[in-house]
């Protein structure tokens, strides 16, 4: 017979060793994720989708506009500084709609102060990029504008504005979010264009 | 209020097995990672909620005058081809009325009445008219209508998108245009 095993209300801790090795390495992956990117999406502005990449020039100087854009032709046209939260108001959307080529002119003249700051002495030594991310639902009459005052400030000879930038070449990007080839939402977004993954190689 | 046990004072014992599991006081006394789990608890939710969980891509735009282009055929040999049903300059307008968007295409500065008013949510007829056009104007200028995936020819389109047109639709088209091998894509004007 054997003895009658005597109760032992024993507690065994709980091993967080693991737990705390997990959550160390999802904290530094999330930091280094978070810091190394500068290129994001500012706050309400909504981007389209896309299947098209187009590479940036890794030589380039980059100004990224930001087009947020709420409703009834209201939102603003701003940049964002690099490397500081400061945010520059370059002009709102309704002070666009319906002006005249004057206050547009005004307008291509702040435009033209701030990028010439924001470019320093790097002018026509390497080539210049303007990103311009906006809301899906912005009206383009807004993105025309905006194009028709990048290209008065760099084509200065053709316009009234005395360009400050005094660059003669920049290139126009679009920002899109994109739907990552073989993801869910590339096969929708490429069932929507009628396209088999054939098709769209160019087949 | 519970007291945590200091180090080199003699702990006291309350029952048996606690005794047993107790080191001595000479033992290594482990870390307390309360604070720490705190901290993390906080930080983690904290930085998720700050990623944002989308990757960004570029659509570029030439802002080339259509005009002074003609979208990529010199006057000379537009000259000499105005006779034959060359495709010479393709537009491709976006219009809005009552709130719907649709598009139109203009062939060689004409409106072309063969496509006519396809709406904007109805790509896939986009892409099939974008196709056609694209048999065609490769014939032309390259002498064949055949594709492989990494072709690298391109073909010019001027899109001409109005006023109130979101700027989605616009960033749609491109993107089709591109897919469908009209790279050189030019914004023209009303």
């Amino acid at each position: 017979m054997s003895p009658v095993a005597r109760k032992v209300n024993k507690t065994v801790p709980m091993s967080i060793t693991s737990l705390i090795d997990i959550l160390t390495i999802l904290l530094l992956f999330i930091m280094i994720n978070v810091s190394a990117d500068p290129d994001m999406v500012p706050e309400g502005v909504e981007l389209e989708e896309a299947l098209f990449v187009e590479h940036v020039a890794d030589n380039s100087r980059i100004i990224s506009l930001n087009v947020s854009y709420t409703g009834r032709d209201t939102g603003f046209i701003t940049y964002q500084m690099e490397n500081s939260s400061e945010v520059i108001t370059i002009a709102s959307l309704s002070e666009l709609n319906n002006t005249t080529q004057q206050i547009i002119g005004a307008k291509s003249v702040a435009l033209d102060a701030t990028l010439h700051e924001i470019l320093g002495d790097n002018l026509g030594a390497i080539p210049v990029v303007v990103k311009i991310k906006a809301h899906k639902n912005t009206a383009f009459k807004y993105i025309n504008t905006l194009k028709s005052m990048l290209v008065s400030i760099w084509n200065d000879d053709k316009s009234l504005v005395r360009s400050k930038v005094g660059s003669k070449d920049f290139k126009l990007y679009f920002a899109t979010e994109f739907a990552e080839n073989e993801s869910q939402d590339y096969y929708r977004l490429l069932s929507s264009y009628g396209l088999t993954p054939d098709v769209a190689g160019g087949k | 209020m519970r007291m945590k046990p200091a180090v080199g004072k003699k702990s006291k014992i309350n029952s048996p097995s606690e005794g047993r599991n107790s080191r001595g006081s000479s033992g290594h006394q482990e870390v307390d990672l309360v604070p720490i789990m705190n901290l993390f608890v906080t930080i983690i939710p904290m930085l998720l909620s700050m990623v944002v969980m989308v990757t960004i891509a570029y659509i570029s735009l030439d802002l080339t005058n259509p005009n002074s282009s003609g979208g990529g055929v010199s006057s000379s040999e537009s000259k000499k081809e105005k006779k034959e049903q060359k495709i010479t300059k393709l537009e491709l307008s976006i219009n809005v009325e009552n709130d719907q968007e649709f598009f139109q295409f203009n062939k060689n500065g004409k409106p072309d009445p063969a496509y006519v008013a396809i709406k904007t949510d109805n790509l896939s007829r986009l892409s099939e008219v974008l196709n056609e056009y694209r048999k065609i104007m490769m014939e032309d200028k390259y002498g064949d209508s055949v594709f492989t995936e990494d072709d690298d020819r391109s073909l010019p389109i001027i899109i001409i998108p109005k006023d109130y047109v979101k700027f989605g639709t616009f960033v749609k088209t491109m993107d089709l245009c591109k897919k469908m091998k009209f790279t050189d894509i030019m914004l023209g004007e009303i």
